[in-house]
């Protein structure tokens, strides 16, 4: 098999935020760290992490629409080059695209039509709206109406529709099934793998591990704001081939595999511990867990862990 | 849309009797006798037998609901009575002064827009940076000021230093609205600068903000075609608020400048007790709320579809 071209490398990212806590005095939340994923051409990767731990701020990171007030730190290398702000400028809407959580993310003031086509009244770009559209069986009506007058199944496709106007080499679907009945989810994620199968990377992003595995090539297991292991969805079909214990944890609370859960919470970015994030939850945690973790490779695999 | 605005229409009628009524009320329970005012102000002295003769021909004997029917008639025809204190009809006077606030209203409004509208954006784009700090600072120190001192304070550098502009009235042409618009337009711009700013920077952080970013939309597109369409919503609401309180003149600017409007008319009505006077400018203060209300909302229909082709609540 050739080898693929990597349309993402993030290495080491993070993202942190400043705050002002007791009057004057600034701290910084370090909300993501140690972050490292990879996307090939042609290749769907899910970032799996539960909520609050960072993973919208993954993606905004990404397109560069981070809140004035975060920090990015690490490298995020696109197509082979550093994807610099000016880059990000250029790119988002066109090569990078985002598939949003909700229709939230539309403007509520203007039809869906010319929001798509950004504000466009050009042949071509309405030929092309018009192909989109047709090939996720939207109406054309549907092009005259408002983001508030959809129906929960059309907004989603039409959310679909908006990352397609560009030329997709990357797409990025952040949590984009939250709330969908489980057939409706399989037809969101078909889109994905659709585009994933015409060549592009595709990275979604969600808290749904079962959904994850069903259409990823990979899945990035995201935990406290840090990637503790890059497994191949395949690994997940038995314990033994996973390598991190919150992995593995993952794994036990599947509903065919027990649903049996661990101890405790995920910590709050002020609490963390030193060291490996998931140490106090871990039943092989020892005095080596609290210092630098590296991510190493292991089996094919990533994996920052010591004991895997 | 028709419809919408015909609807609204009809409800106004209730609304504009009740306002009738009650002015009318208060003016006979409120008010002291109207022959007795009469009496005392013309300075002739009339016995009781006259007096009473002089209430039947003015048929204040009769019941009040009739007297009411009388009144609303006679208003309607515009003919709302003589003032106590000039013996002109008011309802002539009323209209004679009413150009010289509204000359002054949109004189005002449009300065407060231009000047509030760009200087809140650019608070909220420049978000704690120099710029907005600049801004917001002086619009505080705006907002503390009263009105009063203001125009003293401009009276002084600009016609008695400078001597540029007029002192007082609306006699020179261009040059006297200059004053009286300052005025109101400080205080004003001060208070909408900061509300557009709030208003931009709340719609600035929601979601679709984002989204337009992450589909590569420039920021100006953005800022101009979605945020600041949103912001009108909020912004369109308190001007409408602002036209109203204008065109009922604003007392101490119009008395200060002796402007010559329906504001320093009714402030002048009330000192001498001039209930006629003071009844039209009631009925005028609630007609220019109820229609400015009315343009409000239609104003929102036509900007914002989800008022416009969401479910009609009546």
């Amino acid at each position: 098999m050739k080898e693929k071209k990597t349309v993402l490398n993030i290495r080491d990212f993070s993202v942190s935020f400043e705050q002002y806590e007791r009057g004057f005095h600034k701290t910084v939340l370090p909300v993501i760290r140690n972050l490292d994923v990879t996307v090939h051409e042609g290749e769907m990767v899910a970032v799996v992490g539960s909520s609050g731990s960072g993973k919208s701020l993954l993606a905004h990171g990404i397109l560069g629409i981070l809140p004035y007030n975060a920090t990015m730190g690490g490298e995020i290398w696109y197509d082979g080059e550093l994807l610099t702000p000016k880059r990000q400028k250029m790119l988002r809407g066109n090569e990078i695209v985002l598939v949003p959580q909700s229709i939230a993310f539309l403007d509520p003031l203007m039809k869906i039509g010319s929001q798509i086509r950004k504000g466009k009244k050009d042949k071509a770009s309405k030929a092309r709206l018009d192909k989109i559209f047709e090939g996720y069986h939207l109406k054309e009506e549907v092009q005259g109406l408002y983001p508030f007058e959809l129906s929960g199944g059309m907004n989603r496709r039409v959310l679909v529709s908006t990352a397609l106007m560009g030329n997709p080499k990357l797409v990025i679907a952040d949590e984009p099934t939250p709330g969908l009945h489980m057939d409706m989810v399989r037809r969101v994620m078909s889109h994905f793998r659709e585009l994933a199968d015409k060549g592009a990377g595709v990275l979604l992003i969600t808290h749904d591990l079962e959904q994850a595995l069903e259409v990823a090539d990979r899945v990035v297991v995201f935990y406290a704001g840090t990637t503790v292991e890059d497994a191949a969805a395949s690994d997940f079909q038995a314990q033994e081939t996973l390598r991190h214990p919150y992995s593995k944890a993952l794994w036990r609370a599947l509903p065919q595999n027990g649903f049996q859960f661990i101890k405790g919470t995920q910590p709050y970015v002020k609490e963390l511990p030193d060291g490996c994030p998931f140490g106090p939850r871990c039943e092989y945690c020892t005095a080596e867990c609290q210092k630098e973790i590296a991510y190493r490779e292991v089996q094919g695999g990533r994996v920052r862990c010591v004991h895997a | 849309m028709k419809n919408y605005i015909a609807k609204r229409l009809l409800q106004l009628l209730p609304i504009l009797l009740g306002i009738t009524l009650l002015s009318f009320l208060l003016m006979n329970t409120g008010a002291a006798d109207a022959v007795d005012v009469m009496e005392s102000n013309t300075g002739s002295v009339m016995t009781e037998d006259e007096k009473n003769i002089l209430r039947e021909e003015l048929g204040l004997h009769r019941p009040l609901y009739q007297q009411y029917i009388v009144w609303l008639g006679n208003l309607l025809r515009g003919d709302m009575g003589e003032s106590f204190v000039s013996g002109q009809p008011v309802f002539d006077t009323f209209l004679s002064k009413l150009p010289a606030t509204i000359y002054l209203t949109i004189t005002s409004i449009l300065l407060t827009v231009f000047l509030s509208v760009p200087l809140g954006i650019l608070s909220a784009v420049k978000q704690n940076k120099i710029t907005d700090y600049l801004i917001r600072c002086l619009s505080f120190i705006g907002n503390s000021l009263p009105n009063f001192f203001v125009s003293l304070l401009l009276i002084y550098f600009f016609s008695l230093k400078l001597n540029l502009l007029p002192v007082m009235g609306n006699t020179a042409g261009w040059k006297s609205v200059i004053l009286p618009t300052l005025t109101l337009a400080l205080s004003m711009t001060s208070k909408y600068t900061r509300q557009v700013r709030a208003t931009v920077l709340e719609e600035l952080n929601k979601d679709y903000v984002l989204g337009a970013r992450a589909r590569g939309i420039e920021e100006k597109k953005i800022l101009y075609f979605s945020v600041l369409r949103a912001s009108m919503l909020t912004i369109v609401t308190l001007l409408a608020l602002s036209i109203g309180s204008l065109l009922g003149g604003t007392a101490i600017v119009e008395s200060i400048f002796m402007w010559d409007g329906v504001g320093k008319m009714a402030v002048d009505a009330i000192t001498m007790r001039d209930y006629p006077v003071i009844q039209v400018y009631v009925i005028w203060m609630a007609i220019i709320y109820v229609c400015v209300n009315l343009f409000t909302d239609i104003f929102y229909h036509y900007l914002d579809p989800r008022i416009r082709l969401g479910k009609e609540e009546f």
